[in-house]
């Protein structure tokens, strides 16, 4: 096909013309227009907005009142004028350890699995103890801690 | 009618013109781009709408930008896998809207090129839409489908080779 056949086909397509838009489309891009499309509530271009600048003033003066505030009170964030370098505080040196657990209390519990199968669990209550001791400094540090063991055990070795 | 920001906005004749001038061109190549009717005019007012507010002066969109957005939610939609079943579901009950203006003197043509264009690979078919009756330029086209303007150039030249041989006899 050459350029003027091209042309030819092309000026027999045009006379053909896209089917009309149905009315209720036309209706809603009307109804789109005004719904979407408010040009008093947008600002000229290069002009300045004087809601958007009170919003930035206002923010502003909050923060600006926030860390005066913060400063009077010589509040400061943590790790504010802690250089990375610094050295931390001397760490403890125990020269006594001592760790302990008791039993405080065993007993068995049975229980039946969804099959009907019984198992049986023994439950041990213990007490761990540990004590830390620096003379140099006179610190004693004491801490217990209550530990609940469950173990699961088989009829047979029972 | 463009000295301030308030007069740069379309009067409302001029925006029933532009949507009486535009709404059947970009309904058409809508069409072509949705499964069913409904999603069609779906995607022209969101285009419509999305490419309007865009324009920082309030005026009529460019139409290439336009049918460009239609392209771009036609293949977003197309991704919704929920929306395609609900689509189709809905092209089954729904008749398939007609192309072309059915004039009684134009009805078969119309109707017969309307298949012609159906049986073109897409994407000469939306050159052919946007060129003939979208009245694009190929820098526009090349904007609205995201491809070289040589590419559309090209294609539009094969496409209608392709729907000059499928028409022989209905068209000159």
């Amino acid at each position: 096909m050459n350029e003027i056949e091209a042309k030819e086909f092309e000026a027999e397509l045009r006379k053909i013309k896209p089917a009309q838009a149905p009315d209720p489309l036309l209706r809603r891009l009307e109804g789109a227009r005004k719904c979407s499309f408010h040009p008093e509530s947008r600002p000229p271009e290069g002009s300045v907005s004087w809601n958007l600048l009170l919003r930035w003033l206002g923010a502003g003066t909050a923060t600006a009142m926030a860390v005066f505030f913060a400063w009077r009170l010589g509040w400061k964030p943590p790790g504010w004028g802690v250089r990375a370098d610094s050295k931390p505080a001397a760490t403890l040196k125990a020269d006594g350890v001592e760790v302990d657990q008791k039993l405080v209390s065993s007993f068995d519990a049975v229980a039946q699995l969804p099959g009907g199968q019984p198992v049986r669990f023994r439950v041990q209550n213990w007490m761990d103890h540990v004590v830390v001791s620096d003379k140099d400094r006179g610190l004693v540090i004491d801490h217990s801690n209550p530990r609940v063991e469950v173990v699961p055990v088989r009829f047979e070795t029972y | 009618m463009k000295s301030g920001w308030r007069n740069e906005t379309v009067s409302e004749s001029d925006w029933e013109q532009w949507v009486a001038l535009h709404a059947p061109r970009l309904l058409l190549f809508a069409r072509q781009q949705a499964r069913c009717e409904a999603d069609a005019q779906d995607l022209v007012q969101e285009a419509v709408v999305e490419s309007w507010r865009q324009q920082r002066d309030g005026a009529t969109p460019p139409p290439a930008l336009v049918y460009a957005t239609i392209r771009r939610r036609a293949i977003d939609l197309a991704r919704r896998e929920g929306r395609r079943a609900t689509r189709e579901a809905m092209s089954q009950l729904a008749p398939p809207a007609r192309w072309f203006e059915p004039e009684l003197e134009d009805r078969e043509r119309g109707r017969l090129i309307e298949n012609a264009m159906s049986t073109l690979p897409e994407i000469y078919r939306e050159v052919i839409t946007l060129k003939v009756w979208g009245e694009l330029t190929f820098a526009e086209i090349a904007v609205a489908l995201e491809i070289p303007a040589n590419t559309a150039a090209s294609r539009y030249r094969y496409g209608l080779a392709e729907l000059r041989k499928v028409t022989k006899g209905i068209l000159a």
